[in-house]
């Protein structure tokens, strides 16, 4: 215990050389881009909480060349008094891949869910996505001359509803047919991708501590939906990262060492889907296994 | 191109002019559609829902669709007591079951896609290959097939019998009965999903003027589905369908569709035209369920069609798309849907006062002519002992069928260029049909010798 305190002041200080610096203020931006994602509702508390001793930074590793959409722009100067809230700040291209990772990570656990045949637990998970991200991903789709993919998760939602396998797996398959398709243009669209994907799945356990915190209630889960959301995004971070692990082992294998044990710590939050009588792990303790792996992760080019 | 072909149904001149224009103008469909260059209205009238269902067709009675709702929803309906209608067309999934083929009772895939039942009160036929001919009579199709519900009316109505609230609602739907019996059932469910209309798309607010209804790709995907693509040589009408059974060159899985239905190797692989409304919500396509989205089936169409004799002379003999006008193409199905999960109408639809068919007088003629599609003239007067002869001006194959126990014929495959000579030696009022192309009707009254001779027919 005192030792995962100790890690949370480690990550907390860390975080002043590794992230994109976080200005608590929201303010709306006037680029197309910046309306097309902006702050999503999960994880504004995770960026608030993790950023309370953030200096600012120098300057982010992990900025990407250019917006995958091709906006011109993008945020104003860093630092800058006008600068939109600590999501809004992200940078474009990384905001949106972010919400993609989160979109996967709801699919992820309701798929979970449904595989344990508790249907009505997995639904929230299918609506979450048109309800709560939707919205900012489609400008951007358009922008990259995407295929929308509205109507196919609605879809989706409507077989959960209906409880039906064969409908829900069919629905399934045709939005990952959507999404996959954005992986590719995204990897296409950065020089970099590694060190990109490294820096979206970093964004993804952010939001994951967001709703993680917002679980727990009086020391105990009082919102499974939320546990449930926190595990679905931790474990898409994950497999974002195994997506880039070879590149990762070979670049930095100390790094990479260092990330799976952390995680390992990290996932001991989530012991099953269903959320454990008592937290394994409390928010701070999950912020700190979180700092861990920034800090395991921070000089990742 | 052939526009007399693609553009059918009303309309027909000024769409074939508008596409015509646009055809010169650019040579490319999403240019001709900029703003200021929109197709005519009469072009968008060839699409106009109706006020309410078709004349002719039985009120709705709130208590019966309700009874109907229940039943559709009712288990006892199936011989073990465990299948609904509704477990198979799923109010969620726009009742369809979002599979490709339904697992029958012995585990094995049924032979056809679970089809969505929206706007079937307009439907001339039903099933894929078109068997049934009222929604009451196919009601009785899944309750006594032995992979679907496995049941029979009779036991059904038995177990309904049996339970007093059931009672009590077949007594409010149809007062004037004493029992609940066989044909109340099959009433009700139909009367049910004659109410099952779909909902007012963006395509329609579209076609009633609304010139923001539609994005820039949705138009150019009208031009191309009334145009270059030449869909609405079968998808043609408000719902898209021309009611006809067509060979699209799906391969060829040994169902021989309408052919087996009617026992004629001509119309084999023929489907029923699906209407096109809702498909957001419908997928996987296809009477044998095996096209999963909306691109599948323009890639079919682009490129995926086997050439066989039966392929249906509707079909274009190429079909090349750039990836734009897929694309487009898909968008414009996209604007036939509701945005979110359709919903049957809250008040019950009225039924169409009249229909523009039923106005017209009988004309005195032998000679009938198939072109496009349509009997022409399409209500004739002769005398009793007088022969029509009913010729195929078409470039289609047809099949002249009379069905009435006066009078039953059938011609074989009726290829372009065939007559068909038929007597009518009784007098009395007979419906003439294609049996491939169902919504061609001809109305023939057949008058006592003396009161014809004034006209002069031909002997
Ligand atoms: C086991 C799944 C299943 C059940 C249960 C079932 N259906 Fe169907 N339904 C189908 C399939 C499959 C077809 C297409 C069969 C064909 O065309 O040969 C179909 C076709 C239809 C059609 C024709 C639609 C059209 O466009 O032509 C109607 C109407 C219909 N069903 C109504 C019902 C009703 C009413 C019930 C209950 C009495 C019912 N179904 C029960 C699977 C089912
Ligand atoms: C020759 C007549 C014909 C033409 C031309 C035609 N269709 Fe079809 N369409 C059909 C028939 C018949 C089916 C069902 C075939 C089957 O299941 O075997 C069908 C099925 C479909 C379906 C699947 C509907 C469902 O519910 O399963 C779509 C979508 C569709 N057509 C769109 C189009 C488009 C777009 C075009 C123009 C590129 C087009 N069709 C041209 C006759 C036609």
């Amino acid at each position: 215990m005192k030792t995962r305190k100790l890690w949370l002041g480690l990550g907390a200080a860390a975080l002043s050389s590794t992230m994109t610096p976080v200005a608590p203020q929201a303010a709306s931006s006037a680029t197309a881009i910046d309306a097309a994602a902006q702050a999503s509702r999960c994880p504004a508390p995770a960026r608030m909480q993790l950023a309370e001793n953030t200096q600012p930074p120098a300057h982010s590793h992990g900025t990407p060349e250019k917006a995958a959409s091709g906006a011109e722009g993008g945020e104003g100067g860093e630092g800058s008094p006008a600068a939109a809230d600590a999501d809004a700040r992200l940078e474009p291209s990384l905001r949106f891949y972010r919400d993609i990772q989160l979109v996967r990570g709801h699919l992820l656990v309701g798929d979970e869910l449904i595989k344990a045949g508790r249907w009505a637990d997995a639904l929230p998970h299918f609506l979450h996505p048109v309800e709560e991200l939707y919205d900012k991903l489609a400008p951007v789709l358009k922008d990259m001359k995407l295929k929308p993919f509205l109507a196919q998760l609605k879809s989706l939602a409507q077989t959960v509803k209906a409880k039906n396998q064969g409908a829900y797996e069919a629905a399934l398959t045709a939005v990952e047919g959507r999404l996959d398709p954005v992986d590719a243009s995204m990897k296409a669209a950065k020089k970099d991708w590694m060190p990109f994907a490294v820096e979206t799945a970093l964004e993804t356990f952010r939001s994951s501590y967001g709703e993680y915190s917002e679980s727990i209630e009086g020391g105990k889960f009082a919102k499974a939906v939320e546990y449930q959301d926190s595990r679905g995004f931790v474990w898409q971070a994950e497999r974002l990262i195994a997506s880039v692990a070879g590149e990762l082992d070979a670049k930095h294998p100390e790094a990479a060492q260092k990330l799976r044990a952390e995680l390992a710590v990290l996932k001991t939050a989530w012991p099953a889907v269903l959320p454990p009588a008592a937290p394994v792990l409390d928010a701070s303790q999950v912020a700190g296994a979180i700092s861990k792996i920034e800090l395991a992760l921070g000089n990742v080019k | 191109m052939n526009l007399s072909v693609t553009a059918s149904g009303l309309g027909l001149a000024a769409l074939a002019a508008w596409l015509l224009a646009g055809a010169l103008a650019a040579g490319d469909a999403g240019q001709s559609l900029d703003a200021g260059n929109a197709p005519p209205a009469d072009a968008r009238a060839a699409f106009a829902r109706p006020e309410g269902l078709p004349a002719g067709a039985a009120p709705l009675s709130p208590a019966v669709v309700d009874l109907g709702r229940l039943l559709f929803n009712d288990t006892r309906l199936s011989g073990d007591g465990t299948l609904a209608c509704a477990s198979c067309h799923q109010a969620q999934l726009a009742f369809t079951d979002g599979q490709a083929l339904h697992a029958g009772r012995n585990g094995k895939p049924l032979a056809r896609h679970t089809p969505h039942l929206w706007n079937l009160a307009w439907s001339e036929t039903l099933f894929w290959d078109g068997r049934a001919k009222s929604l009451e009579a196919q009601a009785r199709g899944p309750v006594e097939n032995p992979q679907e519900m496995a049941g029979s009316m009779a036991t059904a109505v038995l177990r309904l019998k049996a339970d007093p609230a059931m009672v009590a609602s077949f007594a409010r739907a149809f007062p004037g009965r004493t029992a609940v019996d066989e044909i109340s059932v099959t009433e009700a469910i139909g009367a049910f999903e004659r109410g099952l209309v779909s909902p007012i798309t963006r395509f329609d607010r579209w076609v009633t003027g609304d010139e923001t209804a539609l994005d820039r790709d949705e138009k150019a995907g009208f031009a191309l589905f009334t145009g270059k693509a030449q869909c609405t040589a079968c998808h043609s009408s408000w719902r898209f369908t021309d009611e006809a059974f067509h060979d699209i060159g799906l391969p060829d899985t040994g169902d021989l569709g309408r052919g087996a239905q009617l026992q004629l190797p001509a119309a084999n692989h023929g489907f029923k035209t699906p209407s096109l409304r809702e498909l957001a919500w419908t997928a996987p396509y296809m009477h044998d369920g095996s096209l999963p989205t909306l691109e599948a089936v323009i890639e079919h169409y682009a490129g995926g069609v086997a050439r066989r004799p039966t392929l249906s002379k509707d079909m274009p003999p190429v079909l090349a798309l750039t990836a734009e006008e897929r694309q487009q193409l898909v968008a414009f199905l996209g604007a036939l849907s509701s945005e979110e999960p359709p919903r049957p109408p809250q008040t019950l639809p009225k039924v169409e006062l009249s229909s523009p068919d039923a106005q017209t007088a009988p004309v005195a003629a032998t000679t009938i002519s198939q072109k496009d599609k349509r009997f022409t003239p399409g209500r004739v007067k002769i005398a009793a002992g007088q022969s029509l002869t009913i010729v195929n001006d078409d470039k289609r194959t047809h099949n002249v069928r009379i069905d009435d126990p006066r009078l039953t014929f059938t011609s074989n495959a009726q290829e372009a260029g065939d007559s068909v000579v038929i007597a009518f030696p009784e007098p009395g009022r007979f419906g003439i049909i294609c049996s491939i192309h169902p919504a061609m009707k001809l109305d023939v009254t057949v008058e006592r010798q003396q009161s014809l001779l004034q006209h002069g027919p031909k002997p």
